[in-house]
């Protein structure tokens, strides 16, 4: 039995029709999707862009895909969000879809892409891939959050199984639509002891640029998504409670107005090991610095590692930033960075996908190419209980890392009982 | 053993002593001792003509091969008639506990299968990935498998768990409703008596409590825990309670005296694994 996971990239057409990405080697029963970046790989450039989407298989129904930018768009900001159902991802412009793709053939060795709706614009995607025997069972769909006021437990069920691992992301839209806002959520949770979420916002059409970050590494967190009229103000908010027979329950802690009644798409997974945890980036050492994670109970197949740039805490953080990286091993693992600057009069963003790092901690600027690299790591293994990285740039501050190991599952352990007598008076 | 020469011509002595010959007056009788069988001397030899009836006490059977017939119980109430329980693998796919262990409960994932081992034959084989408890426990309060010291309970394993890593083993008995899946069996406020290892042990030991308020206490066996199989078995009585693993030389026989189950209090058998 073996759980099976590689990372890749394409970049797609620029009209309608599909793209055929192969190179997977495994029929692939999990796709995520991610952008940070659309123009040259590992080139910066202006904009803040995250594009994150799933799917399971080819079914309209079983793909989810978001989109949020905050452009560069001079002394007034320019924000635009979406969340579409039916597909795996997602463009917009002017709070209009403009490219939809959909996954509409999985084979042996990779994937196909529709592309129903296109820009004209060549997009560098990085991919995802799961699979292997030990995946039992997926499930991607999507439920909303509760109405305004409504805290405590949520049950999500129709799953059809128990889940080992959960995927969730979003943004403030409330149906499959588009809208002059960048409020996002990514979170990953395992258990209510292991969850992890990022969180993002950038307002819209502020004279001065209003944008903050929030980040919970500590397992107490599985979703967080902003206010889109506040960047110091939690719309929602919420925590892992139980993995059940058909679904999940999450106790929301905060159900704002802003926060009601909004669409989060899920990637449930059963088979395969899992461990969500976070690191901290070195401080000190001569560049390469190499650092060994143990901990994760397992050998992975593969890693995911995502950061907002800031030291482990649990308050809200000036300036919107996000790094997605995934890998298999040191020669397979990219990243995709992109940051947006708060309190400047006139925007300062940029974002960069790179194919030889896993991790990027940077400080945006209004010239993207003068963009600050913090801290940058590579992928050197993948380890019997962990991984290691290696920094090959860092500085003084302990950025925390949230990281997600996948893994084959564990060999069952098995008691045997060869022959048993009691006896007893009376 | 020498022969002794009793009163009215009879002659005692065991079956393996030589018994007189020729010159025995006609009619003499010899009694075996150790078979209560009797002889008389017909002038050539020795005939046995009857066998004593006697009591059967404080007996031991040793021989390979002794058949005993046409038992009768004088009372189906007598204490010889003592609850039994039993589990012999059989060839089917479900459990095979038979007596009174048919009481205990599937604890954990899934209904045991059977396989053949090499050596064993058929063995139950519960089986779990993700972590949890497997194992039979005996969680209600009223099922057959509460017994007490006073009982005189006795229970004899042979067992196996497929990994020592990270994983506990815990096999006995206790007040608790189950084992739990920690380094603690028996916690300050339970009774019982448990063979196996915890995740930190490096050898099979025999934990144990009064329920007293005391931290449960530990003995080792000095045998180090592998995937092997072994057998332990557990004799409470009326002043101890003796836990036996395989051989029983040296320290894997353990007499417990203190801190152990008072005779009237109530303890249930579980034999589990659990990671």
């Amino acid at each position: 039995m073996v759980l099976s996971f590689k990372t890749g990239s394409f970049t797609s057409r620029t009209t309608t029709g599909t793209d055929t990405v192969t190179g997977v080697g495994f029929t692939p029963k999990v796709i995520i999707l991610y952008t940070t970046a659309g123009g040259a790989e590992s080139t910066y450039a202006a904009r803040f862009t995250l594009v994150f989407g799933g799917a399971i298989d080819t079914t309209a129904a079983n793909q989810q895909a978001i989109f949020a930018t905050s452009r560069n768009s001079g002394a007034t900001s320019y924000a635009e969000e979406a969340f579409q159902s039916a597909s795996a991802y997602t463009y917009v412009d002017d709070a209009t879809i403009t490219a939809t793709g959909v996954i509409s053939a999985i084979g042996a060795d990779g994937f196909t892409m529709n592309w129903t709706l296109n820009d004209g614009v060549a997009k560098l995607i990085y991919f995802i891939c799961i699979g292997g025997a030990d995946i039992i069972s997926t499930k991607a769909a999507e439920f909303t959050s509760p109405t305004s006021g409504t805290t405590g437990n949520q049950v999500t069920t129709g799953v059809g199984f128990q889940p080992d691992f959960l995927i969730l992301y979003g943004t403030s839209e409330a149906g499959a639509t588009a809208d002059y806002s960048c409020v996002w959520c990514l979170g990953f949770a395992k258990s209510s002891t292991e969850q992890a979420s990022l969180s993002g916002v950038a307002l819209d059409g502020a004279a001065t640029m209003d944008t903050a970050r929030y980040q919970r590494g500590d397992n107490s967190k599985c979703y967080m998504l902003f206010s889109d009229a506040s960047t110091t103000t939690k719309a929602l908010e919420g925590n892992l409670v139980s993995m059940n027979a058909d679904g999940f329950t999450i106790n929301w802690t905060t159900v704002g107005a802003a926060g009601a009644s909004k669409k989060i798409a899920y990637i449930a997974l059963k088979g395969g090991n899992y461990h969500i945890g976070a690191i901290t980036a070195p401080t000190a050492g001569t560049a390469p610095v190499s650092q060994a994670t143990t901990g994760a109970g397992f050998q992975p197949a593969g890693i995911m590692m995502l950061s907002c740039g800031a030291t482990a805490n649990t308050a809200i953080n000036t300036n919107m930033r996000l790094s997605v990286g995934a890998g298999s091993g040191s020669t397979d693992r990219r990243v995709g960075w992109a940051g947006d600057k708060d309190a400047v009069a006139d925007t300062a963003n940029s974002r960069i996908m790179l194919p030889d790092k896993i991790i990027k901690v940077a400080t945006e600027n209004a010239t993207a190419a003068n963009t600050t690299t913090q801290a940058e790591a590579d992928l050197t293994s993948l380890d019997s209980d962990g991984f290691t990285l290696s920094w090959t740039t860092r500085d003084t501050n302990a950025y925390e890392v949230i990281y997600i190991a996948f893994g084959s599952s564990a060999a069952a352990k098995t008691l045997y009982i060869a022959k048993a007598f009691f006896k007893a008076d009376g | 053993m020498t022969i002794q020469y009793r009163a009215n011509r009879v002659i005692s002595g065991e079956s393996g002593d030589t018994r007189p010959g020729t010159n025995t007056i006609v009619d003499t009788v010899f009694l075996e001792t150790d078979t209560f069988k009797r002889y008389a001397w017909n002038g050539e030899e020795w005939i046995q003509y009857e066998t004593l009836a006697m009591p059967f006490t404080n007996k031991t059977i040793s021989a390979e091969t002794n058949t005993i017939s046409d038992l009768q119980l004088t009372s189906i109430f007598a204490q010889n008639a003592k609850r039994t329980g039993a589990i012999v693998p059989a060839c089917t796919a479900a459990d095979s506990l038979t007596g009174h262990l048919r009481g205990m409960t599937v604890n954990g994932d899934g209904t045991p299968t059977w396989s053949i081992d090499p050596t064993e034959g058929p063995v139950l084989a519960f089986a779990r990935a993700a972590s949890g408890i497997m194992g039979y426990t005996s969680a209600g309060t009223t099922d057959a498998m509460v017994t007490r010291r006073a009982l005189n309970p006795y229970l004899k394993i042979r067992f196996k768990l497929s990994s020592i890593s990270s994983t506990r083993l815990y096999i006995g008995f206790t007040s608790a409703t189950a084992l739990p899946n920690t380094d603690t069996p028996l916690a300050t406020n339970e009774s019982g008596v448990i063979f196996g290892y915890t995740s930190a042990d490096s050898d099979f030991s025999v934990y144990y409590n009064d329920g007293q308020g005391g931290a449960m206490a530990e003995v080792e066996t000095g045998v180090v825990k592998d995937v092997l199989y072994h057998t332990v078995s557990f004799q409470f009585g009326a002043s101890n309670v003796i836990v036996i693993l395989d051989d029983g030389a040296d320290t894997k026989t353990q007499t417990l005296t203190t801190q152990i189950p008072a005779t009237t209090t109530d303890i249930k058998l579980s034999i589990i694994g659990a990671f």
